[in-house]
């Protein structure tokens, strides 16, 4: 009995100090070395956070290089939507001290509706004018300030996305875009507005672009892909092995043999690249396998990246399959194993998959390869909807340069 | 005038007599399968099921005639008795038992593991019991760790049971509860479900289920009838 008594204290306090490591585990911010930031996007590169609305640099008075620009919503009405994503507030903070500050830009007057959503009280909500017309406004509001049925966001509660509608004055849909979208506590965004500037100039030569360079590469994906790293310290991984789930069943052994002829080209050597199995010798590849047979690829493999190939008929399939591919590039991450992805070539259906696998690789750091934009200069890139070979060429030494680049700057 | 008040009338009879006709229950169509819901029965069980099953898993053949296996994070458990129908086997999970049962086979886990278990002892049936106690934080990415399972099972023939674990609130206020969380993953799979609110019910249901599964899924002669033997488990 004594002994008992002894092992349930024991188990007692080991189940303490763990509750108090997990609850130790520090929030997300996007700029550790600024937690006050809570949420920032200022629409730079593909890893941006908005799902409606298209990043732009048409906008050359703008706060920051580029912009995001709204799309219509309703008659007149403009519009943008995203997610916070891993950006957690005000979880016990203040929402009395958590300020919202973003830059927007319209050539037209008219009204600024901010829409808040948590998934499970719904949606918050706050008005303000734009009154400027065809220049930067700030708009800078307090959390507290979002409704719901009159009541104020509680502290305890977390918002998951986004919406800003732009209803203008006259009978025109207007231009709109937006910039520099900060979530801060317990002080002022404009106060870190210059700091970050300065990181981002600082980190030009870590970031890509998906139209210039191929592939999307943010300074947020990298430290993102860097903390998952650091958090699966320990496992055990092949250097340099990369592990291939082919676009269709059967496609993985192709891929590899056509990323090993784009080393050459790419300027990229050194890597294993292995194709992905089934313990049933029955063919891989495709979302249903990404899905499925990942972990145990993952697991039977060891590599440090593994590259999914996603083909026009898994994003052409019904429903929100994006929300599929961000649980497996967590499954990827949490192992500290890198995913590269490569979205299927635009068109048709596929388009809105290829939008939502883009945000997801943006939101979690996953580098993700701009099919559209490389294989756009390539003659004959397609066979039907799908890949041909010179467009899958193409799109391996991009694959290879994103491997590259991204190992250079993790492992700095 | 007295003939036009009688003609008024009768109108008026034979409209009401159309609307209470047009208004009196009709004969539902036969059901083409048995419903079962969880709240009745005890168990999932619909032609959604069944034709997506049919479809996948039956069609696939891959898998060991009238075998199953019990697994998952909340096995072994002293409340849930696994007795064996007849005509049927219960698949071990001999070295595959530590990584399938007991706290590491969470669903990611069970992901990794699953296909090799899966390929060498091809189960016509799988059964996966979640968490039976309260405590663990469930994620947004669960649902899919759970939907992933499923159709992993179906990838290898081998046709998916979810148990339904009683409800107990979440761990994190925002999250959901994990009774939701497998109940929406099953829906998302198509695949049949077990409440275990009691759990001394648990074998009863399993059998009643495998025999609806071996004559609309598999189309065959239901061989499913509880017996005594029991494997696994406590006694009921």
């Amino acid at each position: 009995m004594m002994r008992l008594s002894i092992l349930a204290l024991l188990l007692s306090i080991i189940v303490v100090a763990a509750e108090e490591k997990e609850e130790k585990e520090p929030p997300f911010r996007p700029f550790p070395e600024m937690p006050e930031v809570l949420f920032f996007d200022g629409y730079e590169a593909g890893g941006h956070s908005a799902s409606k609305g298209g990043v732009s640099d048409e906008q050359a008075e703008a706060p920051s290089r580029k912009s995001l620009k709204f799309a219509s919503y309703y008659q007149t009405g403009m519009h943008c939507t995203g997610s916070f994503g891993r950006s957690k507030f005000p979880e016990n903070l203040n929402p009395n001290q958590v300020f919202i500050q973003f830059s927007i830009w319209s050539s037209d007057q008219g009204k600024i509706n901010v829409y808040f959503t948590n998934s499970k009280a719904g949606v918050y909500t706050d008005a303000h004018q734009y009154q400027k017309e065809k220049k930067w406004q700030t708009v800078t509001f307090k959390l507290t300030d979002l409704r719901l049925n009159n009541k104020p966001v509680p502290a305890d509660t977390l918002m998951s996305s986004y919406e800003i509608r732009f209803t203008p004055r006259g009978g025109e849909a207007p231009t709109v875009y937006m910039d520099n979208f900060c979530i801060t506590a317990n002080s002022r965004p404009e106060l870190y507005m210059g700091k970050i500037a300065a990181m981002q100039g600082k980190t030009a030569d870590i970031v890509r672009s998906g139209s210039k360079e191929g592939f999307n590469y943010t300074q947020q994906g990298n430290d993102a892909l860097k903390a998952a790293l650091k958090s699966a310290r320990g496992a055990k991984r092949r250097p340099n092995t990369v592990l291939v789930i082919g676009g269709k069943p059967g496609e993985g052994e192709a891929v590899v043999k056509a990323l090993q002829a784009a080393g050459p080209k790419a300027k990229v050597s050194g890597y294993t690249f292995v194709a992905a199995v089934s313990p049933d010798q029955s063919a891989v590849g495709g979302l249903e396998d990404v899905r499925t047979l990942l972990p145990y690829n993952l697991r039977k493999a060891e590599p440090e990246f593994v590259l999914m190939v996603f083909s026009n008929a898994d994003g052409s399939a019904a429903g929100r399959n994006y929300d599929a591919v961000k649980a497996s590039l967590e499954r990827a991450l949490e192992q500290g194993i890198i995913p590269i992805v490569i979205p299927p070539p635009p068109g048709g259906k596929a388009d809105s998959f290829i939008g939502g696998v883009m945000r997801y690789c943006g939101e979690l750091g996953a580098p993700c390869v701009d099919t559209g934009s490389v294989i756009k200069p390539v003659k004959d890139s397609m066979d039907g909807a799908e890949l041909a070979a010179p467009g899958l060429e193409a799109v391996c030494i991009t694959a290879l340069q994103a491997i590259k680049h991204t190992e250079a700057n993790v492992k700095k | 005038m007295k003939w036009s008040s009688a003609g008024v009338l009768l109108s008026l009879i034979l409209a009401s007599s159309a609307f209470a006709a047009a208004q009196a229950p009709k004969a539902e169509p036969k059901a083409e399968f048995p419903q079962k819901v969880l709240e009745e029965a005890g168990f999932t069980f619909n032609g959604d099921i069944v034709k997506a099953l049919q479809g996948t898993v039956a069609k696939a053949g891959k898998a060991n005639k009238n075998t199953f296996a019990v697994l998952g994070i909340g096995m072994p458990n002293k409340d849930i008795s696994v007795k064996v129908p007849t005509g049927w086997t219960y698949v071990g999970l001999k070295e595959f038992a530590k990584e399938l049962t007991g706290s590491a086979a969470t669903p990611r886990n069970l992901l990794a593991a699953l296909p090799e278990f899966l390929a060498k002892e091809k189960p016509e049936i799988v059964v996966i019991i979640p968490d039976q106690a309260a405590g663990r934080k469930t994620s947004d990415a669960e649902i899919f760790d759970w939907e992933d399972t499923a159709r992993l099972c179906v990838r290898f023939g081998a046709l998916p049971v979810f148990g339904i674990s009683p409800s107990f609130p979440a761990a994190d206020k925002e999250a959901k509860d994990l009774r939701t969380i497998v109940s929406e993953a099953a829906i998302a799979a198509q695949c049949p479900t077990i409440d275990l609110k009691a759990p001394s019910q648990f074998s009863k249901r399993l059998v009643e289920l495998m025999a609806l599964l071996e004559e609309h899924v598999y189309k065959r002669a239901v061989t499913a009838k509880p017996v005594q033997a029991a494997t696994g488990g406590g006694e009921e």
